[in-house]
C-alpha cells in the first residue's frame, strides 16, 4: 500500500454572528447566508449544486462547496457550511481549508454592504467553532476515504444491503404515500379556506387571510416551518427500521480495522487537535466536540448520538433513495467508503490542524495494515476520552485493554513510535510522512516539557494561554468571550495573534489565494470544477453534486460521474 | 496548471514584528496583541454571546 494515497476533505459549519448596529431587527440568518453567497459569487465562479432547493448547496471554483444547514425548528437560526474539494495529502487538506476561510473572510465586508442596503447595517462575523455559549453542538468534520470492508466482511455487508433493499422500497412507499396525502390535505385545506374566506371576509386568522390575498410569500413562510418539520419526523419515524438497521450494521462491519484498532489514538488526539473550551463552571477542557460525544460510531441521524465515528453520511445513501437516487444506495456496495470523523474539532492554527489530519492519515494507514494490531485498546473509550479532555494537566491515565493506565501523551507516543518503525519498514515513503512524524514528536516533546512553546501552534494551549493572561479571575461570560471570539475568522483573537507574529503558518499565502480558484490535482474536484466552467454559463440545466454532474433535464440526461482517482471529463465533441 | 501544496513549508512566525521607532528595538509582540484582546474582551461579553447563539447544534 502507499501512504497517504486517499481521498480526504474537511466540512466546517460556522457560526454566523450578527451584532446589532442599532434597533434594528435581526435579518435572520438566512437572509445573512444569502448576503453571503452574493458576496462569494462577486469573488469566484459560483453554481448551483443539486441540493440548491433543500440546503441552498452551492459548488465554487476550486471544486469545494457551501451549503445553508438549519434545522425545521429554525430555519433563520442556521450555519454556513463549507466543503473543502476533495483533497490528498494534508499539505493539500490545509491549503484549500485556508483558501476556503480566506474565502469567507474577504465575503464578509461584500455580505455587510449588501446587508446594509438591505437595512440591516449591524456587523457580521463568523465563527470557525463548534459550541456555543449555551452548548449547542456543531462545527467540523472529517471525511477520509477508506476502506469498508474485506472478505467475508464485504460480502455479509452486502448480502445485507440486498435483504433490506424491501424494507428500502417499502419506506420509499410509505413516505410517498405520507407526503402525497399530507399535500392533499393540505390543498384542501388551503381551497377551502379560500371559499371561506370569500364568504366571510372579516372572521379568520391572518394567516388564512394571506391565503386568499397577494401576499404568498408571508402563506408559505408561515407553514414551511411546521411543515418542514412535519418532513423531517416523517423521515425520522418511517425511516427509523433502515436507519437502525443500517447503522448497526456500520458499525459492526465498516472499517473495523480503524474503529478497533485506533482508538487510544483517536481518545487522545484533542491534546494535539483540540480547540479548548471553557465549561458553565469556568472549567477549562481541551476540546469543543469531546464533551457531546457519547458513542464509537452513529447509529442514529438524530443530533444527541454524536460518536467519535460519524456514519451519518452513510445512512443518507439509503435515505437518498426516497427521491429516486438509487446509484447513491448502489454506492454503498463499494469496497472504500468515506470514512467520516464525528470526534473532530475546528482548528484556527494551521500547526494543529495539519497535525490532526496528517497523523490521522498515517494511523488509518497503519490501521488498514494490520500496523496497530498489537497495541493496547482504552477498555471504556467514551468514559476514558471525556477524562482525558478534561485534564489540561495531561496528568489523567485510563485503563487499557493490557491492564495498564495510560496518559493521553502515552498514547500519543505509542502511536508516534509505532508510525515511525511503520514508516521505516516501507519503501518508498513520501517526504510529508516524514515530516508529519517530525512535527508530532517535536509537539508532544513540547506538550511535556513546556506547553508555553506551542502558542500560536496548538488552538487549545494558545486559547488557554490567552485566558489566563487576559482574564484569569474574570466573569464566566468574559471567559467565553474570550473562549468564542478565538475563532472568529479574520477579526477574532487567533487573528489578532496572526497580526502579531504571534501564529506560525505552514502554508504559503500566495498558495491559498491561488487554491481559490484551482482544484487538487488527481482528484473529483478537478474534473467538476472544468465541468463547471465549461457547462455553468450555457443554457442546459446542470446539477452539480460530489458524485457526478448531471447535464440536460430530467428525461435527456447525461450524467458524467465523477469517482475514481482521476476522472476524465467527456470528449469535447460529446460536449456540445 | 502547477500542483498546490505537495508538502508544507517549515513552521515559521507569520510576520516579523515591526521595530518600535522610539525604542528602536522590536517590542515583544504578544503583548500587545494581549492588550488588544483584553480591551475587546470586557467590552459587552453577553451581547457577543447572544449575538452568536445558535439556536440548535448542525450536523
Amino acid at each position: 500500500m502507499k501512504i497517504f494515497d486517499r481521498l480526504v476533505g474537511q466540512e466546517t459549519e460556522y457560526a454566523i454572528r450578527y451584532s446589532r448596529d442599532g434597533d434594528e431587527p435581526h435579518p435572520g440568518n438566512d437572509v445573512i447566508y444569502e448576503a453571503l453567497t452574493e458576496a462569494i459569487q462577486s469573488l469566484v465562479l459560483v453554481r448551483k449544486g443539486e441540493r440548491a432547493l433543500a440546503r441552498r448547496q452551492y459548488f465554487v471554483q476550486n471544486g469545494g462547496a457551501f451549503y445553508y444547514e438549519s434545522l425545521p425548528t429554525s430555519s433563520a437560526g442556521g450555519l454556513l457550511e463549507g466543503a473543502t474539494p476533495e483533497c490528498r495529502g494534508p499539505a493539500q487538506t490545509l491549503l484549500y481549508q485556508r483558501a476556503l476561510d480566506g474565502l469567507l473572510i474577504d465575503a464578509l465586508p461584500i455580505a455587510r454592504r449588501i446587508l446594509t442596503r438591505k437595512g440591516f447595517p449591524g456587523r457580521i462575523g463568523l465563527l470557525k467553532n463548534c459550541r456555543d455559549a449555551e452548548g449547542h453542538v456543531y462545527g467540523a468534520q472529517e471525511n477520509y476515504e477508506a476502506v469498508f470492508a474485506t472478505g467475508v466482511t464485504l460480502w455479509a455487508w452486502r448480502a445485507l444491503l440486498i435483504a433490506m433493499f424491501p424494507l428500502l422500497m417499502v419506506c420509499v412507499a410509505v413516505t410517498w404515500t405520507l407526503l402525497v396525502g399530507m399535500m392533499a390535505w393540505l390543498f384542501t385545506g388551503i381551497v377551502m379556506g379560500w371559499f371561506l374566506m370569500v364568504l366571510l371576509p372579516h372572521r379568520f386568522d391572518p394567516t388564512f387571510v394571506a391565503l386568499a390575498t397577494d401576499d404568498t410569500t408571508s402563506t408559505f413562510d408561515a407553514i414551511e416551518g411546521p411543515m418542514s418539520l412535519v418532513f423531517m419526523w416523517v423521515e425520522i419515524v418511517v425511516w427509523w427500521p433502515v436507519v437502525t438497521l443500517l447503522g448497526w450494521a456500520i458499525a459492526t462491519l465498516g472499517f473495523r480495522k480503524v474503529h478497533q484498532s485506533a482508538m487510544g489514538f483517536l481518545i487522545s488526539r484533542p491534546i494535539v487537535s483540540g480547540a479548548g473550551t471553557v465549561d458553565t463552571h469556568s472549567l477549562f477542557g481541551l476540546s469543543e466536540k469531546g464533551p457531546a460525544t457519547r458513542t464509537i460510531s452513529r447509529t442514529s441521524v438524530l443530533p444527541d448520538a454524536r460518536g467519535i465515528f460519524d456514519a451519518g453520511n452513510l445512512m443518507k445513501h439509503a435515505i437518498n433513495t426516497v427521491q429516486m437516487d438509487f446509484s447513491s444506495y448502489f454506492r454503498l456496495f463499494r469496497r472504500r467508503q468515506r470514512l467520516q470523523f464525528g470526534l473532530s474539532d475546528s482548528n484556527l492554527c494551521q500547526m494543529a490542524e495539519y497535525l490532526k489530519l496528517g497523523t490521522t492519515l498515517l494511523v488509518i494507514d497503519m490501521a488498514e495494515a494490520g500496523a496497530l494490531d498489537h497495541l493496547p485498546r482504552p477498555t471504556e473509550p467514551i468514559i476514558s476520552l471525556h477524562q482525558l479532555i478534561a485534564d489540561p494537566t495531561l496528568q489523567a491515565a485510563v485503563p487499557m485493554s493490557d491492564g495498564s493506565m495510560m496518559t493521553a501523551l502515552q498514547l500519543q507516543r505509542l502511536t508516534l513510535d509505532t508510525a515511525r518503525d511503520f514508516l521505516d519498514r516501507h519503501d518508498d515513503v513520501p517526504t510529508e510522512a516524514r515530516r508529519v512524524v517530525r512535527l508530532w514528536e517535536e509537539v508532544l516533546d513540547a506538550l511535556e516539557e513546556d506547553p508555553a512553546r506551542l502558542v500560536g501552534r496548538l488552538d487549545w494551549v494558545t486559547k488557554r494561554y490567552v485566558l489566563e493572561s487576559v482574564a484569569p479571575n474574570a466573569p464566566l461570560a468574559v471567559q467565553k468571550k474570550i473562549d468564542l471570539r478565538y475563532h472568529e475568522l479574520g477579526e477574532g483573537y487567533l487573528g489578532v495573534l496572526e497580526a502579531h507574529g504571534e501564529a506560525v503558518e505552514l502554508v504559503e499565502a500566495g498558495d491559498v489565494l491561488r487554491a481559490r480558484t484551482e482544484a487538487p490535482q488527481n482528484t473529483p474536484a478537478r474534473l467538476r470544477a472544468e465541468l463547471m466552467t465549461t457547462w455553468g454559463d450555457q443554457d442546459v440545466p446542470v446539477a452539480f453534486s460530489w458524485s457526478s454532474v448531471r447535464i440536460g433535464g430530467w428525461f435527456n440526461a447525461r450524467v458524467i460521474p465523477l469517482d475514481g482517482d482521476s476522472p476524465r471529463p467527456p470528449p469535447r465533441e460529446q460536449q456540445h | 496548471m502547477t500542483q498546490l501544496a505537495q508538502n508544507v513549508t517549515e513552521p515559521r512566525p507569520n510576520r516579523e514584528p515591526a521595530v518600535d521607532p522610539r525604542t528602536d528595538k522590536k517590542p515583544h509582540p504578544i503583548q500587545k496583541a494581549l492588550d488588544l484582546i483584553a480591551a475587546d474582551a470586557f467590552d459587552a461579553p453577553e451581547t457577543y454571546l447572544k449575538d452568536t447563539r445558535v439556536p440548535e447544534g448542525g450536523e
